[in-house]
C-alpha cells in the first residue's frame, strides 16, 4: 500500500540531496572567492551529458564514462575561472554576476553544439527498490544519498584538516592577508572552481539515471541549488544542505497541486521567502 | 574665480534632436527591403526603451535585474488580456497594465533593494522565469500558442512607416526624459550612489528612495515597451517566445555593450545587438544551418564575457579609452 | 552640542566601544586619540549614525541620532579614514552632491527652479573649493588628483552640508609636513566659522597644536578627558599610548 505523502517526502529528500550538493558548490565558491557563480548549474549538466555521451556514443563502460563526465565538468570549471573570473579580480560583484551568466550561456550553447539537444540517459545502479514503511526507495536513490553524504563528509574534512582546505578558508576570510602569508590566491581560485565544478558534475551524474539530462536542464538545476543556498543563508554550507532538502521536498509536494506548474510554484516560494526573509530561513 | 555657469540645458536637446532627424529621414531611405528593415527598426526601438531603463538601474544604481524580459512580458500580456478578454478600452488597459507593473516593482523593490545585489539578481531571475512559465502555460494567455488579433494602435496612421515613427517617437521621448534626469542633481546623486553608497548616504543622498524609484521606473519602461510590442509592432499575434530568459540576458548585453553609464550607449547597444542578431539570422539562412540559434547564444555569451574582461564599464567607454590612448591623448577626462 | 551618553557597541563578543560618555560644547575643537584598535573609528561611526548602537544614545543639540539620514539632517558632516570620494566624478561634482536636494519630478521635467538652484549651488561649491584651495582642479576627475588634495576635497565635501559638527577621521594620515601645516590652517579656519570639530588623529603635534580638549580612548573605554596639557602629563595616557618622547 503506497503512502503518497510519504513517497513524495522520500522523493523530495532524494532530489533535495542533489540540490544540496549543488548548493555546496555555490557555497564553496562564494566563501572562498566571494563570487556568486551563476554557471553552477551548467557544471551539473555537463557532468550528466558528458557521461551519457561517453556511455552511449563512445560505448565506454560506466566507470570510464563517469570519469569522463567528471573530467569534463572539472575542466569547464577551470576554464570559467581562468577566462572569466580571474581577469576580473577586482571588479564589483555586479560585474561578476553578469560574467558568470555569460559563462553559463556559453557553456549551455557549447554543450548543445557538441553533444546535441537530445536528452541523455544513464542506467540506474541496480533495478528495483527497497520497500520501507509504506514507501519505495529505489537503489539509485540510496546511491545518491550515500554519495552526497560522503561528499559532504569529505568536504568538511578537507576544509578542516588539509593545508589546502585551510588555505581556501583563509582566502575566504581575507584575501590580502592570505596572500601575505604566501597563499597563492590565483591558484586557490582555480582550485575552488575545479572543486565546485566536480561537485556539480557528480550531482549531474547521480541524477541523470533518474531524470535524464539535456543541454538546457542546467539552468533550472543551478537556480534551485542557488535558491537552496540562499534559503539556508548564503555562505552557510550546512544551511545550504538543509535548504537543498527543503527545495526538493517543496518541489515534490508542488506536484501534488499541479505537475505542470511544479517548477513555477517552487520558484514562487523562493521569491516569497526572499521578499519576507531574505537572510535565509536558518539565520537569526 | 568666477564659477562657470551650469551647462545650458538646451544642449540636452541636441542628442534627441539629432535622433529625431535620423528617425525621420532614415526609414524613407530604406527602399527595396522596405518593410523588413522597418520592422527591424521597430523592434530595435522597443528594445531601446527597455535598455534605457536597465541602463539607469544597472549603470547608475548598480543593481542587476535578470528578469527584465518578464516585466516586458507582463506589460504586453496584461494590457493584451485586459483589452481582449476583459474588453476594456485600450487606453484603460494600458494604464492598468503600467500601474500593475509599477505596484509589483514597488513591492519587490521595498524588500530586495536593501540587500546585497545577488538577492535582487536571484529574485528577478526567478520572477522572470515565473512570468515566462505562467505565460506559456495559462489558457487565458493562450499558452504557447499565444494571443491573436489584438487591437492595433495606429496613432500616426496605418502601415509600417507610421508604426516605425510612432515607436521611435516614444523612444525619443523616453531618451529625452532620461537625459534630463541624468544631467541633473538627481543624476549626480545616482552616480554618487554608484560610486560609494555609504559616502553618498553620509552626504545626505537618500539612497534607498532613489534606488527604489529607478527600479520601479525601469520596470514600468519595460512594461511600456511590451505594450508597444503587443499593440503596435505585432497586434496580430502575441506569443511567449519574445519574453524568455535569453531575452533578459540580451538586454543586459545591450547595456554592457553601450557602456553602463550612458543612456545613449544603451541605445547604441540596442542597435548593435539587434543588428548582430539579424546578421546571424541571415548567415544561418545562407549556410542552411539549423544550429544558428545555438551559435548565436554562444556568440552573445562570449561577447558578454569578452567585453567585460576588456573593459569593466562596458564596450563603448572601453573603445573610447583605447582610441584616445592610440591618439596619444592619455586617459585624463576633463 | 554633542552628547554621547553611555554609548556601547558590541560586535558579538568584541566590546569595541564600552560605556563611553562625554559632551562637547558648541564651537569646540576636540580630538579623540588612542592606540590602534581602541575603538575611535567605531565611535565615529556611531556618532555619524553609520552603525547602530548596542546601548546608550548619541544626541546632537538634544536630538537623538538614529541613522545616517538623521545625522545628516541634524547637521553632521564627516570624512572617512580611507578616503572615500566619488572617484569617477569631478572634484566640483563631489562637492555638489552635498549641496543638492534632488527631486525626481523637478529633475525629470527640468522645472524652472532647477536652473536657479543649480547656479546657486555651483557658486557655493566654487566658494568652498576656493577656501580649500582646489578651485583650479574643479573639473578634474576626483580619483586622479594627488592624495593630499583628495583628503582636502573630502573635507570640502563635508563642509558642503553646512554642518554644525564635523567629524574628521585621521585627516592628516598620509600627508607630508607642508600639507599637514596647510591642513592645520584649514581646520582653524573651519573652527573660526563656529563649526564644532571632533577629530581622530595619530599626529600628536597636530593634536596638541589644535585641540582645546583631548579625549583618550583605550580598549573601547575613555581613559582620560581634558585639555592637552593635562593629557600630556597623565601617566596612564603616557603608558598606554603617547610614548616617552611626548611625555
Amino acid at each position: 500500500m503506497q503512502h503518497v505523502a510519504g513517497q513524495l517526502l522520500v522523493n523530495g529528500l532524494i532530489l533535495g540531496s542533489i540540490y544540496a550538493l549543488i548548493s555546496l558548490g555555490f557555497n564553496v565558491i562564494y566563501r572562498t572567492t566571494g563570487v556568486i557563480n551563476f554557471a553552477q548549474g551548467e557544471f551539473v549538466m555537463l557532468g550528466g551529458v558528458a557521461t551519457g555521451w561517453a556511455y552511449h556514443s563512445l560505448s565506454l563502460s560506466i566507470p570510464w564514462a563517469i570519469l569522463i563526465g567528471m573530467a569534463v565538468a572539472t575542466c569547464a570549471g577551470v576554464l570559467v575561472d581562468l577566462l572569466a573570473i580571474r581577469p576580473l579580480r577586482a571588479a564589483s560583484p555586479v560585474i561578476l554576476v553578469i560574467i558568470t551568466i555569460g559563462a553559463s550561456i556559453v557553456l549551455q550553447a557549447a554543450a548543445a553544439l557538441i553533444w546535441g539537444t537530445q536528452p541523455y540517459n544513464l542506467p540506474v545502479v541496480r533495478e528495483g527498490s527497497l520497500p520501507f514503511a509504506q514507501v519505495n526507495i529505489s537503489y539509485q536513490s540510496l546511491l545518491i544519498v550515500a554519495v552526497v553524504t560522503v561528499c559532504i563528509v569529505l568536504l568538511s574534512l578537507f576544509f578542516r584538516c588539509t593545508t589546502l582546505g585551510m588555505a581556501m578558508k583563509a582566502c575566504a576570510e581575507n584575501r590580502d592577508a592570505a596572500r601575505l602569508c604566501g597563499v597563492h590566491t590565483g591558484r586557490i581560485s582555480t582550485l575552488t572552481f575545479a572543486l565546485s565544478a566536480l561537485l556539480g558534475g557528480i550531482g549531474g551524474i547521480l541524477v541523470t539515471p533518474l531524470l535524464s539530462m539535456s543541454f538546457d536542464n542546467g539552468t533550472m538545476l543551478g537556480l534551485k541549488g542557488f535558491a537552496a543556498a540562499i534559503l539556508g543563508g548564503i555562505g552557510n554550507p550546512v544551511g545550504g544542505v538543509v535548504g537543498g532538502l527543503l527545495m526538493g521536498v517543496l518541489e515534490q509536494y508542488a506536484t501534488w497541486f499541479s505537475s505542470v506548474y511544479k517548477d513555477t510554484l517552487a520558484l514562487a516560494v523562493v521569491v516569497i521567502i526572499l521578499l519576507l526573509r531574505p537572510r535565509g530561513l536558518l539565520t537569526k | 574665480m568666477k564659477p562657470p555657469l551650469p551647462p545650458s540645458y538646451l544642449s540636452l536637446y541636441r542628442g534627441p534632436a539629432i535622433l529625431l532627424v535620423l528617425v525621420a529621414v532614415l526609414p524613407l531611405c530604406a527602399r527595396g527591403h522596405f518593410s523588413y528593415l522597418l520592422s527591424l527598426a521597430q523592434l530595435c526601438g522597443i528594445y531601446a526603451i527597455i535598455v534605457t531603463g536597465l541602463t539607469l538601474l544597472l549603470g547608475y544604481t548598480g543593481q542587476v535585474s535578470l528578469g527584465h524580459a518578464g516585466f516586458y512580458g507582463l506589460g504586453a500580456y496584461a494590457a493584451a488580456i485586459l483589452a481582449t478578454v476583459c474588453h476594456l478600452p485600450v487606453w484603460l488597459a494600458i494604464l492598468l497594465a503600467l500601474t500593475a507593473t509599477g505596484v509589483c516593482m514597488f513591492v519587490a523593490g521595498v524588500s530586495l533593494l536593501r540587500l546585497k545585489g545577488h538577492y535582487l539578481a536571484l529574485a528577478t531571475l526567478c520572477t522572470g522565469i515565473i512570468i515566462y512559465e505562467v505565460i506559456t502555460k495559462m489558457e487565458i494567455t493562450g499558452g504557447a500558442a499565444g494571443l491573436y488579433d489584438l487591437p492595433e494602435i495606429a496613432l500616426l496612421g496605418q502601415g509600417p512607416l507610421a508604426k516605425t515613427y510612432l515607436i521611435w517617437a516614444v523612444v525619443i521621448l523616453v531618451l529625452l526624459w532620461a537625459v534630463h534626469l541624468t544631467e541633473s542633481p538627481y543624476g549626480r546623486a545616482l552616480r554618487a550612489i554608484d560610486g560609494d553608497e555609504d559616502a553618498a548616504a553620509a552626504m545626505g543622498v537618500r539612497v534607498f528612495p532613489l534606488k527604489l524609484t529607478i527600479f520601479i521606473v525601469s520596470g514600468v519602461l519595460a512594461a511600456l515597451a511590451g505594450i508597444l510590442y503587443a499593440f503596435v509592432y505585432s497586434p496580430s499575434y502575441l506569443g511567449p517566445e519574445e519574453f524568455s530568459i535569453m531575452h533578459s540576458v540580451s538586454f543586459l548585453i545591450m547595456v554592457v555593450i553601450g557602456g553602463m553609464g550612458s543612456v545613449w550607449g544603451g541605445l547604441a547597444g540596442a542597435v548593435v545587438l539587434t543588428g548582430l542578431h539579424e546578421l546571424l539570422n541571415l548567415l544561418g539562412e545562407r549556410l542552411h544551418s539549423t544550429d544558428m540559434a545555438k551559435y548565436e547564444h554562444l556568440v552573445f555569451g562570449a561577447l558578454l564575457i569578452v567585453i567585460l574582461v576588456f573593459s569593466r564599464d562596458g564596450m563603448m567607454p572601453g573603445l573610447r579609452r583605447s582610441l584616445l590612448r592610440l591618439a596619444g591623448k592619455g586617459m585624463r577626462r576633463a | 552640542m554633542l552628547t554621547v551618553a553611555h554609548a556601547s557597541k558590541w560586535f558579538g563578543g568584541l566590546h569595541a566601544v564600552e560605556n563611553v560618555s562625554f559632551t562637547i560644547e558648541e564651537g569646540a575643537l576636540a580630538a579623540l586619540i588612542g592606540p590602534n584598535g581602541a575603538g575611535k573609528t567605531t565611535l565615529f561611526n556611531l556618532i555619524a549614525g553609520a552603525l547602530p548602537l548596542t546601548s546608550g544614545c548619541v544626541y546632537l543639540a538634544g536630538r537623538p541620532i538614529r541613522n545616517v539620514q538623521s545625522a545628516c539632517a541634524l547637521g553632521i558632516g564627516r570624512t572617512f579614514q580611507n578616503v572615500r570620494l566619488f572617484r569617477e566624478m569631478s572634484v566640483v561634482d563631489n562637492v555638489l552632491v552635498g549641496l543638492d536636494h534632488p527631486n525626481f519630478w523637478t529633475a525629470s521635467l527640468h522645472l524652472p527652479g532647477l536652473l536657479r538652484a543649480e547656479r546657486a549651488n555651483l557658486k557655493r561649491a566654487y566658494f568652498l573649493l576656493e577656501e580649500i584651495g582646489l578651485e583650479a582642479l574643479a573639473t578634474a576627475r576626483a580619483g586622479d588628483i594627488p592624495f593630499g588634495q583628495q583628503r582636502l576635497l573630502e573635507i570640502a565635501r563635508a563642509l558642503a552640508l553646512s554642518p554644525r559638527l564635523i567629524l574628521l577621521d585621521e585627516p592628516a594620515a598620509g600627508l607630508n609636513r607642508t600639507e599637514t601645516t596647510g591642513l592645520e590652517a584649514l581646520i582653524r579656519r573651519i573652527r573660526n566659522r563656529g563649526i564644532t570639530i571632533l577629530l581622530v588623529e595619530h599626529d600628536m603635534q597636530l593634536v596638541m597644536n589644535l585641540a582645546e580638549r583631548v579625549i583618550v580612548l583605550d580598549n573601547g573605554e575613555i581613559l582620560a578627558d581634558g585639555p592637552p596639557a593635562v593629557i600630556r602629563a597623565d601617566p596612564r595616557v603616557c603608558a598606554a599610548y603617547l610614548g616617552a618622547g611626548v611625555c
